[in-house]
């Protein structure tokens, strides 16, 4: 039998090697090719505005919903929208900087403020203060996202930290929901309890031992913190290690998940433990409230993070925030949808509670007094409830921290796989994070 | 390429013989470039300068926000020397490809000669037996895999049934990357397709010959049917193991894009796209892809140099 395969070995040879190089080119060339604004330079044509976020399709509906009011208001100005799960947004974000396109308004995130505004792609609005209306704000808060004294960044909403407890399964199974001022001790019992109750069918609590931001807030009440204004690092290694060792006890004896439901812990609320009835409390942020309460029938209640000498480690902190590209055609538009999401009464009642509190203090304030859906009011009672239990603002994490928050999740999995032990991950980790946060 | 050239052109000119030689032959030949020309024009601009480019910026720290820096051997260094997650994701992917191929080519092989047979239906069971390998590549056969072999899937739940108490294959590093060898293998559809066509060119009378001697069915397929599909048995192990070492989508589509749990199903693929895409070091990304590109070659030279002591070409005889 012939086969021409067979007897043209180099010249097949040679094209597996271009097959084999095609995926090196693939990516390269995968580019993603999205709209790039209309060409239109002139002001008096229609203008087509690009906005990106990042979040669920519960998310998705009201932002449309406030961005369709802002066409309606607008019909000079055309908005097309892109959104995308987390991680996967911050991938294509950093594809279309690399290839000139990137949206005109889209979502940013806290810890990658740095790395996009020290690479140039993020708009000064410094010169356009007069167009974003931020009198009605918290004056720190409305500036966070100045960078070396440009503002490139505005916060969306604001958010902190909560323990979401499922109450029907804590009901379920008889234990009684815990005092709003606990402590990890008592967190460790209500949790070892609804494990034993529950004859080992469901955890206490979603071990949080993977979640860079919990390590925050672990630090802020024993009084350390991740960088100072700096830069530099504010906690040690044996910090890392007792973090570690506290949830190693709790998932030891069974109050904590096990190491494959915490793997499951990956930004998708829905895939989580708690809304699966895997575990009756989760660590998140109270900006995510909402989805859980779509992920779920079960009625949830957040209750603030125990205390260390009667300090929360809570922070409030800006949710997401909002920039203008660099190089977008349109940037007194694109501020003029960002100023309508931030500051319009009607842009604010369409969007909710789906990212946190709204930053204009007036519309806060009329919204905690007029929410009607019982999500959204959770949030806003949760934060009055918690004002005073807040520590100062954190500073903007430096350059790679955002790669941290993974390092996080990859190595405490070693530990709960018990590949490692929690001085040699907790090591790992730090030199690590040294490495690539630039300490 | 030239191989087939070389054997097609003189039975071409042998046709044409009565008719004006070669000026006619000359211009035609003219013609013909004129007529690959979008094609080499793709070539060049859609994959060798993207390749050069890419091959440049291993040499860089290029970090798709900022403008390439050139580096030298600084990234090829670091990989061997001071990245023990890129040596993990190579014995993730070797493991990979060491038991996925063969797997997945003897159960090809099994039901390519159980479906080989002339019976009612079998176009049908063909087809059936085809369909996993169209939906092989797509992100929706991994979600399914995913769902199946997660924490109260499918799987779990069954053999909770009879009594096994089943982890969460999907989110346990012992077990994530035998549920991504599994799904390599149900994708044996492409292998088989093949498998069936080079035994349908097996002459029937080689069998009928071994038969009136007296070989038993084990006999004829280790002394005929294996050594006439040897060729098209080395096709598909080169096929399979090239694309073995660029599995990309199954692995991130189960491990939602991290290589989790505890880095178990980091392929070498998933790893560089990390680096490029989540890190944004597109010059060390850009230098894996090359390592692999060179590692992918040296195998298959080896399994064509290998391939001289076992496969029979008919004609060698």
């Amino acid at each position: 039998m012939r086969t021409s395969f067979g007897r043209s070995g180099s010249g097949a040879l040679r094209w597996f090697r271009l097959t084999a190089v095609a995926i090196g080119v693939a990516l390269a060339v995968s580019a993603c090719g999205s709209g790039s604004g209309s060409g239109s330079g002139s002001s008096s044509g229609p203008v087509s505005l690009t906005f990106a976020w990042w979040g669920d399709a519960s998310r998705a509906k009201v932002t449309q919903a406030a961005v369709d009011l802002f066409v309606q208001k607008h019909p000079n100005i055309k908005v097309s929208t892109q959104y995308a799960p987390f991680a996967d947004f911050f991938t294509k974000l950093g594809t279309q900087v690399a290839g000139g396109n990137a949206p005109d308004l889209f979502q940013i995130d806290r810890g990658y403020v740095n790395e996009y505004a020290g690479r140039g792609a993020l708009y000064d609005m410094s010169a356009d203060k007069a167009d974003i209306d931020l009198s009605k704000w918290d004056a720190s808060f409305a500036n966070s996202g100045k960078i070396n004294g440009k503002l490139v960044a505005v916060p969306f909403a604001q958010n902190s930290q909560t323990i979401v407890i499922d109450q029907t399964l804590a009901q379920q199974y008889g234990v009684a929901m815990p005092d709003k001022s606990w402590t990890w001790d008592d967190l460790k019992t209500w949790a070892q309890q609804v494990h034993d109750k529950s004859g080992g069918k469901v955890f206490g609590i979603a071990d949080p031992g993977s979640t860079y931001p919990a390590f925050e807030s672990w630090l802020v009440q024993h009084n350390k913190h991740l960088y100072d204004d700096k830069g530099k690092l504010g906690y040690t290694v044996q910090d890392v290690v007792d973090f570690w060792n506290f949830c190693t006890d709790l998932r030891k004896s069974g109050a904590a998940t096990t190491a494959e439901l915490t793997a499951t812990i990956t930004g998708t609320p829905a895939d989580e433990p708690l809304p699966k009835g895997k575990a009756a409390a989760e660590w998140d942020y109270d900006s995510l409230y909402t989805l859980y309460v779509a992920a779920t029938k079960d009625q949830l209640a957040m209750y603030p993070l125990p205390q260390v000498n009667g300090n929360t480690g809570m922070l409030p902190k800006p949710a997401q925030m909002l920039s203008v590209y660099s190089k977008s055609k349109h940037p007194k538009e694109a501020i003029e949808l960002m100023n309508f999401l931030l500051n319009d009464k009607d842009a604010a009642n369409a969007l909710g509670g789906s990212r946190g509190l709204q930053p204009n203090l007036d519309i806060r304030n009329s919204m905690a007094a007029s929410a009607t859906d019982p999500g959204v009011k959770a949030i806003y009672a949760y934060e009055a409830d918690n004002k005073s239990k807040l520590n100062p603002a954190a500073v903007t994490p430096p350059k790679g921290d955002s790669q941290v928050l993974t390092l996080m999740q990859r190595t405490y999995q070693d530990v709960a796989f018990g590949r490692q032990s929690v001085q040699d991950a907790a090591n790992s980790f730090y030199s690590q994070t040294k490495q690539l946060t630039g300490n | 390429m030239t191989a087939t050239s070389a054997e097609t052109l003189p039975r071409a000119t042998g046709e044409r013989a009565g008719r004006p030689g070669p000026p006619r032959r000359r211009r035609t030949g003219r013609a013909g470039y004129a007529f690959l020309v979008p094609w080499f024009a793709g070539l060049a601009l859609f994959t060798l300068g993207p390749m050069a480019f890419s091959l440049y910026l291993s040499f860089t720290d290029y970090s798709l926000l900022q403008s390439p820096h050139w580096v030298g051997l600084t990234n090829y260094r670091t990989m061997f020397g001071n990245d023990p997650r890129y040596l993990h994701s190579v014995g993730v992917t070797l493991r990979y490809v060491v038991f996925a191929v063969p797997l997945k080519l003897a159960v090809a092989l099994a039901v390519a000669l159980l479906l080989n047979r002339r019976r009612r239906g079998t176009g049908l069971y063909r087809a059936a037996y085809y369909v996993p390998s169209l939906l092989g590549t797509s992100v929706a056969v991994a979600l399914a895999w995913r769902m199946m072999y997660g924490d109260s899937g499918t799987v779990q739940t069954l053999l909770g049934k009879v009594g096994v108490n089943a982890p969460d294959f999907i989110h346990n590093p012992t077990w994530a990357l035998w549920t991504l060898v599994l799904l390599a293998i149900w994708q044996f559809g492409a292998p088989m397709v093949i498998f069936l066509a080079g035994l349908k060119q097996i002459p029937a009378d080689l069998y009928d010959a071994a038969a009136v001697d007296g070989a038993s069915w084990w006999a004829r397929f280790r002394k005929v049917t294996v050594p006439m599909l040897s060729p098209v048995l080395f096709f598909n192990l080169v096929l399979e193991t090239i694309h073995s070492f660029q599995a990309f989508t199954p692995a991130y589509i189960i491990s939602g894009g991290t290589g989790g749990p505890a880095d178990a199903t980091l392929f070498y693929t998933l790893y560089l796209y990390q680096k490029g895409f989540g890190d944004f070091q597109f010059g060390y990304a850009s230098a894996m892809a090359w390592v692999l590109l060179a590692v992918v070659g040296i195998v298959t030279a080896i399994l064509f140099r290998l391939s001289r002591l076992w496969v029979f070409y008919g004609d060698e005889g």
